[in-house]
């Protein structure tokens, strides 16, 4: 009798090992269940969002004068991509106002995502090696803070946002020489965007002109892209000797980028509708 | 010797039934806890599916060319299951006009062109007047509902100039 009542007991100990293993099995589909189909949605979402952005950038109308409203019933008002057109032809170069247009409409349709994404918006002209050469640069950065958290032997660090909350900035501007396409992207735009993870890309052909020195016109293929990705540091960590786009803080990007002065475009006077 | 320790035929397989108990609780648990997290994980999707195809039928090629273009896009959207109101807005990228930049969902005014047409497409009443978010879903209500919220840039030609704007797409079940 006391054999039976340990065989049922075993039985009972075999039944319980296995409803334990599907139990964790039936758990872990739970927690799983969907993530990838999420994760899914939330690319589909953020590639929209992108390539919605860039065409919205593109069609927009602007006021030739960057003091002007887009309301206002005397300003002269011509598609964005027109005034950038016009700016370029004559140096192959865009203005600072011109540019100050574009950086505050770039930062106006991308509002909704400035918060959680990072992004930097470029136009870079086609052709060889030579002719390649970045036109513009608008580069959006989270303002981390970085702070070592006291705890004896841990070394951790947690980065927090500061005031303001993010910069934005004008790059590749400067010495033609050191804005070249060949130099930015084989080194410091490759590296920053192999190492801040999944991004989300848009890019569009466009049509410049220039004006040759005899006076003809001429055109000038190029392409605008669009890189977002979520914000993160890209200055330097234990692992990571050099930064990405900045060392110590987002406020003094890496002289390789040749960047200007941070962008307010809430702010500046000079770049209205 | 054997019959002293006899209980009868329950009371001796007693401790046998304790793991029994335990296994069959811990079986059903897991498993209603799996099944409520299927079914929610599906609620999920199939709201953001229906976000989704609202979105991309009110987008079309991101260039709407006026208030017939967005009400026959509106048109298209046809029955969905659930709840939604979608509309443009330039709050956010126009808001040197005198509109604030919008901080929340419930604060989104739709934009009104210039010959006084609101682009706004919803399959739920309005409470007050129809360029307002928190007139067709107000934050009280918001609290008893799955909401999901999506904003795209897009533009729109009003009076031939071209309005860099965005659509809001504000869903709940």
């Amino acid at each position: 009798m006391n054999q039976k009542g340990q065989a049922a007991v075993t039985d009972a100990l075999y039944f319980l090992m296995i409803v334990t293993f599907l139990s964790i099995f039936l758990f872990g589909f739970a927690n799983s269940y969907g993530n990838s189909v999420k994760q899914q949605i939330n690319d589909e979402l953020n590639v929209t969002f992108a390539t919605n952005a860039l065409k919205t950038i593109l069609y927009s109308s602007t006021t030739r004068d960057p003091g002007a409203s887009i309301n206002d019933p005397d300003a002269e008002i011509d598609y964005l991509a027109a005034i950038l057109k016009e700016d370029f032809a004559d140096d192959q170069e865009l203005s600072e106002p011109t540019r100050k247009v574009l950086g505050k409409t770039i930062s106006r349709i991308l509002s909704p995502i400035e918060d959680n994404l990072d992004y930097i918006f470029i136009i870079t002209t086609a052709g060889n090696e030579a002719e390649k050469k970045i036109v513009f640069m608008y580069v959006h950065t989270t303002n981390f803070v970085e702070e070592e958290v006291p705890i004896s032997g841990r070394g951790y660090t947690i980065y927090r946002a500061g005031t303001p909350s993010h910069y934005n900035f004008f790059c590749a501007i400067g010495e033609e020489s050191e804005s070249t396409f060949d130099s930015f992207f084989k080194e410091a735009l490759t590296r920053l965007v192999s190492n801040i993870g999944p991004t989300s890309e848009a890019s569009a052909k466009i049509k410049l002109s220039k004006i040759a020195s005899d006076g003809e016109p001429g055109r000038v293929n190029a392409q605008v892209d669009l890189i977002m990705w979520d914000a993160t540091w890209l200055g330097t960590t234990p692992d990571r000797e050099n930064g990405l786009f900045y060392a110590e803080t987002p406020l003094t990007p890496l002289p390789s980028w040749n960047c200007g002065e941070p962008f307010d475009p809430e702010a500046d006077p000079g770049a209205a509708d | 010797m054997l019959a002293r320790g006899f209980i009868g035929p329950i009371g001796d397989d007693l401790p046998s039934l304790i793991p029994l108990l335990v296994g069959l609780v811990m079986f059903f648990s897991t498993f209603t806890l799996t099944f409520n997290a299927f079914d929610h994980t599906n609620r999920e999707v199939d709201n953001d599916i229906s976000v989704m195809r609202i979105s991309r039928t009110l987008q079309s090629n991101s260039y709407i060319f006026g208030y017939d273009n967005f009400a026959s896009l509106c048109e298209r959207v046809g029955t969905v299951n659930i709840k939604y109101v979608a509309g443009l807005s330039s709050q956010g990228t126009l808001h040197s006009d005198g509109y604030e930049n919008v901080k929340s969902i419930f604060d989104v005014k739709f934009f009104t062109d210039s010959e006084n047409d609101t682009f706004v497409c919803s399959n739920s009443e309005s409470h007050d007047s129809i360029d307002l978010v928190k007139n067709y879903l107000s934050l009280e209500e918001s609290q008893s509902n799955t909401v999901v919220t999506r904003i795209f840039p897009i533009v729109v030609e009003d009076e031939k100039i071209v309005k860099p704007m965005h659509l809001f797409v504000v869903a709940w079940k």
